[in-house]
């Protein structure tokens, strides 16, 4: 272990330390967001208004964390070599999935006592039983078989955050190496699978199911493009942000890694906008009642304005912005981008939700702050616990060698693995002592 | 560990000691040998083929497409079926020319100049259906192009068919250009290795004077990833496109939302069997499993089976949502496809394009040639059916009973699309033996890198 | 017709590593000559910046021919199918850009790839088939597996014996004069 190079290495990386100011801020989101969810709940006025507020931005965190899930699977699938350095990045964010979990018994609560406060229509009995295009569906919306398949879901994504992640730290430590690396690999196209169908039947449930008449083939589809670029978006901020505090250390992830995410990032907005036309486009050409009303409900009035907005938002600014091949390195430009690009997450969630209780125009006011800031302020939380105890960086992958990218045009090859382990023993042997256990 | 860890490295895309000069004379060989008799053989069967189509399209244009097959209900018949079989054949080469490039996924370099060639060929024969379904193909041009005219009547841009147009004949220019601006070089290596007088002309004129200065390499590597960059929407466009041909209808079992990217996915299914079902034959013919190898293989299947994944996903939601829908219509056209008078063809599909590809989670079947070939040629098979499932079942019953009726395919429409598989196979044979088989630059390059320290990206 | 004469136009050095050529091509360019070039079987990265060459205005002028196809296309639907021959279709608006984008985007691609088939022709010399180094066999090296630095004889810096001394001391091994034949005709035919 005493290669001469291997020394330059090991002092790049220092040991996981904890963020006071995420946390404190996290803390301070978590108050008020909590404070106003629970104002907003106990009020009746503004209950219904609760409710869709609280389904929008668990929708947001549940896409950050799906989104991210996704982005560990492909790069076990694909075998990719580059994104070592930013896998961690993306399992800290695939773990919150736990957190998601807990976060959805209460929309399910909210759920079961629903007749007085009506998220689903199909929740309503009484109207079911007179609209019998809803009772030809109750044999899928019904709410123990939503609740059946909620629990599915998470049980599944939880097994493979836990699966990757998990794996991933257990590299950090010293144990399992190339087995483990070799084992995720091979699960990485079933978890594929299983991902593309509980990923659609989610949205399909928690986020079409709110207009129960409507239906749409690609919505899934629709749903996995928007959750894509969103984990891209927070896994680039991160990036950059880590990188520049000098948690990833120096050198490691270079202007490749943002190079490569930035590709990525540009390719899945122009595919969400590829899709989100695919669907607009047909429902208008097609003009058929049964699927019509719901994007004119959504072009019409104040909604108009939103529609607009997210186009702009989710396509238009990010597509020029990230075209030119310089842009894509620009870290400042890619962090804009993917905040823009976040913005453009909760826009899109709220198109599709919002309509639903407000249909004339869009609506903002505090009960639809409440949830968002106290999912953001979890997320923060969340995200600076896991710093606190683990390295952002898998330096336990016993890849061969992994690139370096020094240029964003070339990168060097280095073999990693011996100085990545003795990074790991001088720096971190508490922490190492934490994840054995 | 450190021993074991090689097990992660990408695996060799070469087999045995490869060296630049050698890899140069392996790709180039048949280019400078005497066609073999076998050659001979094929050629004359695919030209026999090709024959029939030129027949066929005769008897269509002179007695008109009343001998075509298509009825009342079914109003399109084979020919669209053909049209997007083909098209869709051609889209792996533009798959693996532009996005695996732009993927950097360095395996491409061994089978992207022939998928590439594929796809020039393929959107050829794709072509001739919508030509020859206008009846007076010689005219077509006045109804399909916008130009100034007397009349004062122009095209509908409004019509998906006029998008067709414009689509498909731009996938075709592009296609062509990026594979010919890819051969270049090439045709520059093959002109200098010339030994005939002739040979050294012909090449030397269509190398355009190549002469591999780096002033020139300078802009063309610039160009060669804009190539792949344009190819890549325009890949996803042409076959969304095609799918709007269908989906911008109201015909329940055509108007879904989700028919682009099934499509476009559909497409790249087809087209990666079609390049597996080829390229074997190729290298076993031409020696050149050192350079296409099991690898290679291994990797085309295993896009064959994510593809045929999304496809059957495609399925099972279409299924789905025509239940979820609640829409009478929408839930007897699938009904009728799984259970009515063309069940026989929809699990001929099934079958074919969702089952038969597990059998490539086998990794033994993945890198068995043998193995893997009866697969591939299930796929192509069943990619055909599938179209023919789309058109077909969902016009035979439309929304008036007492014009239901089931379609058959004549005699012509038959030996159209033979003879449209005709004329690819021959001009994939001439292919073989006049244009280098495998994108010798791009191997160098891949080659060298393998062999250096540094890496590039790229 | 009448005997061959032979003009020395340049120098030429043939290298068998890519690495010493670019060594080689980072001499020449400090030693500032501009009438030079480097000819190689496959592109070799770092070349261009060892011969200091400027970034390819290629994706500028596709990006530009793109927009000009958009415009284009706009153009050609909305004048045809919205003012001159408006027809309504389907129950939808005259002007459905929803209907156009295909065209949009298809006249995009279309423009942006021809400029850059037509960029190549005229950025990289292509459709020019008569030059010295194809009359010589240096050709046959730099397309199969060897690489070859050219200096031209018209460069201000040259001389015969400065450039043969410059290319021997950067470690080729293979110096060899360019020469082209030129036809002595007297005047027509």
């Amino acid at each position: 272990m005493s290669a001469e190079p291997s020394h330059a290495i090991t002092d790049l990386i220092p040991a996981p330390r904890p963020c006071a100011g995420l946390r404190n801020a996290a803390v301070i989101l978590v108050i008020v967001g909590g404070l106003l969810s629970v104002a907003a709940l106990i009020s009746d006025v503004h209950r219904a208004r609760f409710g869709f507020a609280y389904l929008w931005a668990f929708s947001f965190v549940w896409a950050v964390a799906l989104g991210a899930l996704f982005f560990v699977g492909l790069q076990h699938l694909v075998h990719a070599v580059w994104s070592v350095a930013v896998r961690r990045i993306a399992e800290m964010f695939a773990g919150l999935i736990w957190l998601v979990a807990i976060l959805f018994v209460p929309l399910l609560l909210y759920c079961i006592y629903n007749d007085r406060f009506g998220l689903y229509p199909w929740l309503d009995a009484n109207k079911v039983a007179h609209d019998s295009l809803l009772s030809g569906k109750k044999a899928y919306l019904n709410l123990p078989f939503f609740t059946v398949r909620a629990v599915v879901f998470f049980a599944l994504w939880i097994a493979f955050a836990a699966y990757f992640t998990g794996g991933s730290l257990k590299q950090d430590a010293g144990r399992g190496g190339v087995e483990v690396s070799l084992r995720m690999r091979r699960t990485a196209a079933p978890f594929m699978m299983l991902f593309a169908v509980t990923a659609t039947f989610a949205s399909i449930d928690w986020l079409m199911s709110l207009e129960p008449l409507w239906f749409s083939t690609i919505f899934g589809v629709y749903v996995f493009s928007g959750m894509v670029v969103t984990s891209l978006s927070i896994i680039s901020i991160a990036t950059v942000w880590l990188r520049s505090s000098g948690r990833l250390g120096r050198g490691i992830v270079g202007d490749g890694h943002l190079y490569n995410l930035g590709v990525l990032l540009f390719g899945f907005v122009c595919f969400w906008a590829y899709i989100a036309f695919s669907q607009y486009m047909l429902i208008w050409y097609g003009n058929i009642p049964e699927e019509s009303f719901y994007l004119i409900r959504r072009l019409d009035g104040g909604w108009l304005v939103l529609s607009i907005a997210l186009a702009l938002v989710r396509f238009v600014i990010p597509f020029l912005a990230l075209l030119s091949r310089p842009a894509k390195i620009n870290a400042t430009r890619l962090v804009w981008v993917s905040v823009l690009l976040l913005l453009g997450q909760f826009l899109d969630l709220y198109w599709l939700i919002m309509p639903q209780i407000h249909h004339d125009q869009p609506v903002v006011g505090w009960p639809e702050f409440g949830p968002p800031l106290l999912m953001l302020g979890a997320l923060a939380l969340y995200i600076s616990h896991f710093l606190k105890r683990y390295l952002p960086l898998a330096v336990g992958d016993p890849l061969p060698e992994m690139p370096v990218f020094l240029l964003p045009h070339r990168f060097v090859r280095l073999s990693l693995e011996p100085s990545y382990t003795e990074a790991f023993e001088s720096l971190a042997r508490r922490f190492r002592h934490v994840l054995e256990n | 560990m450190t021993a074991n860890s090689t097990a992660l490295a990408p695996a060799s895309l070469f087999v045995g000691d490869v060296t630049l000069k050698g890899l140069e004379d392996d790709i180039y060989r048949p280019l400078e040998s005497f066609p073999t008799t076998r050659w001979w053989l094929a050629i004359s069967f695919t030209g026999a083929l090709a024959s029939i189509f030129a027949l066929c399209a005769g008897i269509t244009v002179t007695q008109g497409i009343g001998t075509w097959g298509n009825n009342n209900p079914v109003g399109w018949g084979w020919a669209i079926v053909n049209f997007v079989f083909w098209v869709g054949i051609g889209h792996a080469g533009t798959l693996i020319s532009a996005i695996l490039f732009l993927f950097r996924q360095r395996w491409r370099t061994g089978i992207a100049r022939f998928a590439e060639a594929m796809t020039v060929f393929a959107v050829i024969c794709a072509m001739q259906f919508p030509l020859f379904h206008t009846g007076r193909p010689w005219l077509a041009m006045f109804w399909l192009i916008p130009y100034p005219n007397d009349q004062g009547i122009y095209q509908n841009f409004r019509s998906p068919l006029e998008w067709d147009v414009f689509a498909v004949s731009t996938y075709g220019l592009v296609s062509l250009m990026f594979w010919y601006t890819g051969l270049i070089p090439d045709l520059a290596t093959a002109r200098d290795r010339a030994k005939h007088q002739f040979r050294k002309f012909v090449y030397g004129v269509l190398s355009l004077g190549w002469k591999g200065s780096n002033r020139a390499w300078s802009h063309y590597e610039k160009a060669y990833l804009l190539f792949a960059g344009l190819s890549t929407p325009l890949v996803l466009s042409v076959h969304s496109i095609v799918s709007f041909d269908f989906a911008v209808s109201v015909i329940p079992g055509w108007h879904t939302t989700i028919f682009p990217p099934y499509f476009v996915a559909g497409a790249i299914f087809s087209g990666f069997a079609m390049v597996a079902t080829l390229i074997i034959i190729l290298r076993k013919m031409f020696h050149l499993q050192h350079l296409i190898t099991d690898n290679h293989l291994e990797l085309m299947n295993k896009i064959i089976i994510a593809t045929s994944l999304m496809v059957g996903y495609a399925y099972a939601m279409e299924f789905f949502m025509a239940w979820y829908s609640g829409v009478a219509y929408e839930r007897y056209v699938f009904l009728n496809r799984a259970l009515g008078p063309y069940a026989w063809a929809y699990w001929t599909m099934a079958i074919c394009n969702v089952l038969a590809p597990q059998l490539l989670w086998f990794k033994k079947i993945r890198r068995t040639a043998l193995l893997m070939y009866p697969v591939v040629l299930l796929v192509n098979v069943g990619m055909w059916f599938e179209r023919f499932v789309i058109v077909v079942t969902s016009l035979h019953r439309d929304f008036l009973p007492s014009s239901w009726d089931y379609y058959k395919p004549t005699l012509v429409d038959i030996g159209l699309f033979v003879g449209s598989i005709g004329i690819f196979l021959t001009l994939m044979l001439l292919f073989c033996r006049f244009l280098p088989t495998i994108a010798a630059t791009e191997l160098k390059v891949v080659l060298a890198e393998s062999r250096s320290e540094g890496g590039h990206r790229e | 017709m009448s005997r061959p004469t032979e003009n020395t136009v340049g120098m030429v050095g043939l290298f068998d590593d890519p690495d010493a050529l670019i060594r080689a091509a980072e001499r020449v360019r400090d030693e500032g000559f501009t009438r030079w070039d480097c000819h190689t079987p496959f592109p070799v990265h770092g070349l261009d910046r060892a011969m200091g060459l400027k970034s390819s205005p290629v994706p500028t002028l596709a990006l530009a021919a793109g927009f000009v196809g958009l415009l284009t296309a706009v153009a050609l639907t909305g004048g045809l199918n919205v003012i001159d021959y408006p027809i309504r279709i389907a129950g939808k608006p005259i002007f459905s850009w929803q209907a156009f984008v295909p065209i949009y985007f298809e006249l995009f691609v279309l423009f942006a790839a021809l400029t850059l088939m037509a960029s190549l022709f005229l950025f990289c010399g292509l459709g020019r088939w008569h030059s010295p180094l194809h009359d010589s066999d240096i050709m046959k090296h730099v397309t199969g597996h060897r690489f070859a630095i050219v200096l031209e004889a018209t460069d201000r810096c040259y001389s015969e014996q400065n450039v043969r001394a410059l290319l021997e001391e950067t470690g080729c091994r293979d110096v060899r004069p360019l020469v082209e034949f030129e036809e002595e005709d007297s005047g027509i035919l």
